[in-house]
């Protein structure tokens, strides 16, 4: 946990706070499919998770986020940030508020900044595993990985007389 | 299997464990089992687990039909999923219930369910509401008139039952009665105040979903239950007024009205779903364990006021509960937990093909009841029946929104309906 407590610390909460930020969640549920879906309210807490306010009771994220808590399963989500750079966190839903204090303090907080919604569940996600996803720096990653992975005409010397 | 009914402390030995439970049906949630066993046996708290209660913050006095209490001890308990455990306090380790109840301690900085010395999983204790310790403008504390769960604002306008009034009439599990005379509770609470706690209560952002009335049986009136019906419509009437004059979410679980009397409600009032509970799904079981209600409604009429409910108030807006455990009571209950599932989830169907959802309680057996030395069924038997009812229920499109696990929390297989 401790370096992957580095790794969100660092400025991966700045990135989640950033509404330009586009975070995608995808989950499976109890018929084994994957849903996907956008959200825009993903912040990083002092202990290293994540928590996600899910406004629909009856939506098929927050169904299959109760499937992922009563059945031990991860959930991954995806975020872009403005600049390109992209994470994956696979993470494991902890808790769900669906009252109380806290939940209150993002009831409050979620209809000040969206207006007359509702707020179904404050999702606390543990992250199990964190990486950085950005284009160039996945692709040197595996290129290093494995440099058997790659075409020929790549590695041809042009010009060689033969 | 065959019930064993001794009260030995042996009782382990005699049933699946939690775990065992678990292992055998890996398709049902864990919580929703715990959850279960929790309500079916209670719990106790150990003194770290009371250290952690905070009065300022944590719920525990409660005034309500079953209930009359300002000690410390917590009102109940949430699991980390958002399930409520609507549990009973044994205190002193009273296994009234037919087994030791589970107890509750603080492990790691963290409140836990233990059993056997094990650490079963993480709860907290519900918090109070803003309005609780207000009074209404007669100078009545707001708790005495409204209790409530994480989610929902309870309501037991009458906290006797005339069915108790009649001798032999009184139903066999149920605690009102003896509850009602160890206190000093009014039979009968205050309309005004009522209306004035709800008003006060529903200002609270982010707490209420469902407003929920329930009380014991007003028998007399014009027509039989017309008071009954009128005293609900009085409060729900002031009630109405504070959503202006729209329907609002709320649930009423009466005595079996008419059609007529049922029609008038939800004319007059923004009431939006009904339940009039069954308690037990035979019809011979209902005769001998709710003898007031078969001698004054009968167990065919009240079916069929139930499948009359649907044509006003919609499907899925209308259901009834059990007391599930009490099919088992002696001499005149089932002796085998395979033909108690097969007879009441035949009789569950029925009902649910005319659009009436079933729901279950846990029978915690109540030490002030008539049933008092009776034993509840074993887990695995909950479990079995609670997948029996998500199952029809799913079968004939009927949501459990009504009584779900935000707006009850008292129903392990509405909790099924989660997902």
């Amino acid at each position: 946990m401790g370096v992957l407590l580095s790794v969100l610390n660092e400025d991966f909460g700045q990135i989640l706070a950033d509404p330009e930020t586009i975070a995608a969640l995808a989950t499976t549920g109890s018929d084994g499919s994957v849903h996907v879906a956008f959200k825009g309210s993903f912040c990083l807490r002092e202990d290293g998770n994540l928590e996600y306010d899910e406004v629909i009771e009856a939506s098929q994220t927050n169904k299959n986020l109760v499937y992922s808590i009563w059945f031990g399963k991860t959930v991954s989500i995806s975020f872009l940030a403005k600049d390109h750079r992209s994470f994956l966190v696979i993470g494991r839903p902890v808790r769900a508020l669906v009252s109380g204090r806290e939940f209150r303090e993002h009831y409050v907080a979620i209809r000040g900044r969206l207006g007359d919604v509702d707020l179904s569940t404050v999702w606390i996600i543990e992250p199990v595993s964190v990486c950085e996803q950005s284009f160039e720096k996945r692709r040197t990653e595996e290129e290093n990985a494995h440099p058997l992975f790659r075409h020929l005409d790549r590695l041809a010397v042009s010009g060689s007389g033969l | 299997m065959s019930y064993d009914r001794s009260h030995t402390g042996a009782w382990r030995e005699k049933e699946l464990s939690l775990r065992q439970v678990m292992e055998k049906y890996p398709e049902v949630s864990p919580f929703v089992i715990i959850k279960t066993d929790a309500q079916r046996r209670g719990v106790e708290y150990a003194d770290r687990a009371l250290a952690a209660v905070d009065p300022d913050i944590h719920l525990t006095k409660v005034r309500s039909d079953y209930s009359n209490k300002e000690d410390l001890t917590p009102v109940s308990l949430m699991m980390r999923d958002g399930t409520s455990i609507c549990t009973s306090v044994d205190v002193g380790g009273n296994t009234s219930s037919g087994r030791d109840p589970y107890l509750v301690d603080v492990v790691d900085g963290k409140v836990v369910l233990v059993d056997e010395n094990r650490v079963i999983e993480e709860v907290s204790y519900w918090e109070k509401p803003d309005f609780h310790e207000k009074e209404t403008s007669r100078g009545t504390p707001m708790w005495h008139v409204v209790s409530v769960r994480p989610q929902r604002l309870c309501i037991h306008p009458h906290q006797h039952c005339d069915y108790w009034k009649t001798p032999g009439h009184g139903c066999k599990f149920c605690a009102m009665s003896a509850v009602y005379h160890s206190g000093n509770k009014p039979e009968l609470l205050d309309v005004r105040d009522i209306v004035e706690s709800v008003a006060e209560a529903i200002k609270e952002p982010g707490r209420n979903v469902n407003i929920f009335l329930t009380g014991g049986t007003l028998c007399g009136g014009e027509n039989f239950l017309d008071d009954e019906v009128n005293y609900y419509e009085e409060i729900l009437g002031g009630i109405t007024k504070l959503f202006g004059g729209r329907r609002f979410p709320s649930q009423l679980i009466s005595t079996a009205f008419s059609f007529e009397q049922l029609r008038r409600l939800y004319d007059n009032t923004g009431l939006t779903s009904y339940t009039a509970d069954i308690e037990v799904l035979n019809k011979d079981l209902f005769a001998w364990i709710c003898p007031g209600k078969a001698a004054t409604i009968g167990y065919d009429e009240w079916k069929e006021r139930l499948c009359r409910a649907v044509e006003i108030f919609g499907k899925g807006n209308v259901n009834t509960g059990l007391v599930v455990g009490v099919e088992f009571a002696t001499p005149n209950g089932f002796e085998n937990e395979d033909e108690a599932l097969e007879s009441i989830l035949a009789e569950a169907d029925e009902l649910s093909s005319c659009g009436v959802g079933v729901v279950g309680c846990v029978w915690h057996v109540s030490p002030v009841s008539i049933f008092k030395k009776q034993i509840s069924p074993g887990l695995e038997y909950y479990v079995r029946l609670a997948k029996g009812f998500d199952r029809i229920r799913r079968k004939y499109g009927i949501n459990v929104d009504m009584d779900n696990y935000r707006r009850c929390g008292n129903h392990p297989d509405t909790d099924l309906g989660r997902i």
